[in-house]
Parts: C-alpha cells; sequence; structure tokens
C-alpha cells in the first residue's frame, strides 16, 4: 500500500511537468499568432483641421434676434496633429465679439484668441477606426478691447432721478490668460470628416481690465463673472483629417 | 456590420450632443449674476447725527422732521426721515451741489412752530466701478456742508431757523458706517 502511494506521487509529478510544458507550447504558439498580424496598418496619423460650427450657428441667430440683449459674433478654426499613439497637440485660433446689455451698464468685448495643448484620447477603438473619447488640456490667451456703451449709477435711493450715462470709453490692448480642461468626444461620420462636441472648464489666470471698469468679456474665455474666475464653454466642431502616414496600433 | 457601426456612431453623436446641450443649457441658467445684491456697497447716502447744542454731545431728536430737495421740480420729501437721532440723505450723483431744506414740526397745524432751514451740500461726485450686476456707484469726496444764509451765526433767526451749527465729521463719504456730518440744533 505503501509502494502504491509512492508510485502515484511520482506518476503524479511527471504528469504535472508534461502538463505545464504543453501549455507553454501553447502559449508559445500564442505568441506566433498574434505576431503574424496579416491586417494592413489602419492608424491614421495626420492633421486634422476644422471649424466651430456652434460659434457660426450662435453668430447667426445673434443676427436674427430682435431683442439685441447680447449680440455675438464669431468664428474659431481649430486642429490637431497625432504625435504618439493617443496624444494629440491641438491648437484653437479665434475672434469673436460680444455686446452684454445688463441692467446697469452696457460692455462689449471683442478680440481675437488663441489657445494650444494637448489632447488624449481614452477610447479604445475596434480596427479601423478613429473615433475618440479625449480629454484635454490647454493654455489660453487673448488680446482684446472694451467698449463701455452706457452706464447707470447704482443709488439704493431713487429719490433722485438718475440719469443713464452715455459716456462711450473704448479702451484696446488688453490681454487674459487662461487655462481649461476639455472633455470632448470626436466621430468619423465620413471618410476622414469628424463630428465633435466637447465642454470646457475654464480658469482665468491673468487679466489686464480697463481702469475705470471690468472686462466683461473675454474673447475665447467667455463671459466674466463678478465673484468667480471660472467659467465653463463647448464646442460643436466638424473637422477634415488630412492623412499622412498610416501606422499599425 | 456596416450598418451596425454606422447606427452606432450617430447614437453615440446624438446621444453626446444631447448631452453636451444640456450641460450647457444647465450652466448657462445657474450662472445669472446680474441682479444687483442689497448689500453690496453701491453709492452710500449721507449720514446725518442730530447733537444738542448746548451740550454738544447729547443725542437730540428733530421733532416731525421733514427732508426735501429744494429743487422745485422735485416735489416728493424724503422718506423715512422722521423721528430718528441720524437720517440718511442721498445726494445728487450728477452734481456738486445739492440743496436740501430741513424743517421741523413740519405737518404741525400751528404755523409758527415749523422752523426751516436750507443747507447745501457741495462736494465732488467721484464714479466708481463696482460690477456688472451694481454698474457704477459714486463717492462723494471732500464734502462741505454750508448754511445758505450769509452769515449762520449772526442771521440765525429763532422764529424761522433750528440748525446752529454743523460739523462735518467725514469729509469723503465712501460707505455708510459712521455720521458723517453732525447738526446741532
Amino acid at each position: 500500500m505503501r509502494l502504491m502511494r509512492t508510485y502515484f506521487f511520482y506518476i503524479s509529478i511527471l504528469l504535472c511537468g508534461v502538463i505545464s510544458a504543453q501549455e507553454e507550447k501553447e502559449k508559445e504558439e500564442e505568441k506566433k499568432i498574434t505576431a503574424r498580424d496579416t491586417l494592413p496598418p489602419a492608424e491614421k496619423y495626420g492633421f486634422r483641421v476644422g471649424v466651430d460650427i456652434g460659434r457660426l450657428i450662435r453668430t447667426v441667430l445673434s443676427e436674427d434676434n430682435d431683442d439685441t440683449n447680447d449680440e455675438y459674433t464669431g468664428f474659431e478654426i481649430l486642429g490637431d496633429y497625432r504625435i504618439y499613439k493617443n496624444y494629440y497637440l491641438a491648437a484653437e485660433i479665434g475672434n469673436e465679439s460680444l455686446l452684454r446689455n445688463e441692467e446697469n451698464i452696457s460692455v462689449e468685448g471683442a478680440g481675437s484668441y488663441a489657445r494650444i495643448g494637448a489632447d488624449y484620447n481614452a477610447y479604445n477603438n475596434w480596427y479601423g477606426m478613429q473615433n475618440s473619447i479625449y480629454v484635454g488640456l490647454r493654455y489660453g490667451f487673448s488680446t482684446f478691447n472694451q467698449t463701455l456703451n452706457s452706464y447707470k449709477i447704482f443709488n439704493n435711493s431713487d429719490y433722485f432721478p438718475v440719469p443713464v450715462r452715455n459716456e462711450r470709453i473704448e479702451v484696446d490692448s488688453l490681454t487674459a490668460s487662461w487655462v481649461e480642461f476639455i472633455l470632448g468626444i470626436k466621430v468619423e461620420t465620413f471618410k476622414n470628416l469628424y463630428l465633435g462636441a466637447n465642454i470646457s472648464l475654464r480658469r482665468l489666470l491673468s487679466e489686464k481690465t480697463p481702469d475705470r471698469f471690468d472686462n466683461l468679456f473675454v474673447p475665447g474665455f467667455g463671459r466674466t463673472n463678478d465673484y468667480s474666475s471660472y467659467n465653463v464653454g463647448y464646442t460643436y466642431s466638424i473637422s477634415y483629417l488630412i492623412p499622412f502616414v498610416k501606422k499599425k496600433r | 456590420m456596416i450598418i451596425n457601426n454606422t447606427y452606432l456612431k450617430v447614437s453615440k453623436t446624438a446621444l453626446l450632443f444631447i448631452g453636451c446641450f444640456a450641460i450647457v443649457y444647465f450652466s448657462a441658467s445657474c450662472e445669472r449674476d446680474d441682479i444687483c445684491p442689497e448689500d453690496a456697497a453701491t453709492t452710500p447716502q449721507v449720514i446725518i447725527k442730530f447733537i444738542d447744542f448746548v451740550t454738544a454731545l447729547d443725542i437730540n431728536q428733530p421733532v416731525d422732521l421733514e427732508v426735501r430737495s429744494a429743487d422745485p421740480a422735485i416735489t416728493d420729501v424724503i422718506s423715512d426721515v422722521t423721528s430718528l437721532d441720524s437720517i440718511l440723505i442721498p445726494l445728487k450723483t450728477d452734481a456738486s451741489i445739492t440743496q436740501l431744506i430741513f424743517t421741523t414740526n413740519a405737518t404741525s397745524e400751528d404755523e409758527s412752530l415749523i422752523r426751516r432751514d436750507t443747507i447745501d451740500f457741495l462736494y465732488t461726485p467721484q464714479e466708481e466701478y463696482v460690477n456688472s450686476a451694481c454698474g457704477f456707484r459714486v463717492n462723494y469726496l471732500g464734502l462741505e456742508v454750508e448754511f445758505t444764509r450769509d452769515n449762520s451765526n449772526i442771521d440765525f433767526d429763532e422764529d424761522k431757523n433750528w440748525i446752529r451749527n454743523i460739523i462735518v465729521q467725514q469729509r469723503d463719504i465712501t460707505d455708510e458706517t459712521n455720521a458723517h456730518v453732525l447738526f446741532l440744533h
């Protein structure tokens, strides 16, 4: 009996060795299969360029609107370049203006801006697809002017009538800079044609304000808030990819 | 497979667009900061405190006080000034002089009890930006308060006037914390 057990023991050890050896063999074969990829390279690398359709639509709507509460014009050109795997260099340039007719003040801000930064595509595409769900960081810079059209002196007492002052003050060569965090998506709807949308959280870093009043609209950044340096923005883009090379993943 | 892919793409894009719209709409509707809050430091009013002329220290509350602009175009009286030891008085923001008439026993039926003084407030209005909701405010700098009667001491008529002396405590009116002007009577 004791002898029997000893035999079983040795046999089982031997079997284990054989099985593990077989497994290793299988693994090696698997490796060989994955290495022998017969699919052609499908990851497109290139320069993608587009426009912000959201800003264009807003411009058209603002023109048609009779209620001239917020007169807006703007356009933006955007582009990105895939540098490595899921990493993209990205930049936007644009020009916009907004007239803010507030209850006690009317100020128009107008000028040009540029943003530069990078996107990271966190979406794992199927073979041959080039869609992206991405996060991005930008540094934005803007040069603009602010025009004070009219204002009222705010007074808690209405005993003396408060006239509206129509003294027009235009202040040029103002600047602002900000950082923004972007969350967005780009979907290839037709070959090399992408529809995109993103939202961004922006934080103002610096701004040069007029001596006598404040920046109410910073092109590229958006409306400023009296109590916070944060703002949110959005972009709807249509862009075209000019592919330079195709690479394997 | 191709149809399936296209369908997936379109539905995904549509979903995302709707999502983005919702976020933007929501954030835009929350962003209303265009109402000037009541506690905001806007244009200050002049605080006048009434002091007893004899002791020059004790508070002496005028009886049945009425304050109105000397400008005949303004017929209203300044509200909320009766029976208080100190009152808030608005000044014109678009002029450097405001002329006001201070009357005691104003509603008295006995005409002989009514005492009246016309006071000039002279100052330099200085505009200052507050914020986008409130717009601008005015500070009154270098305040001087004068009687309209030529020589206030000699011309004081006990049957007509009641304010004997004026002391300006704070010449630059930028807030509403302390009394700016003392009226001795």
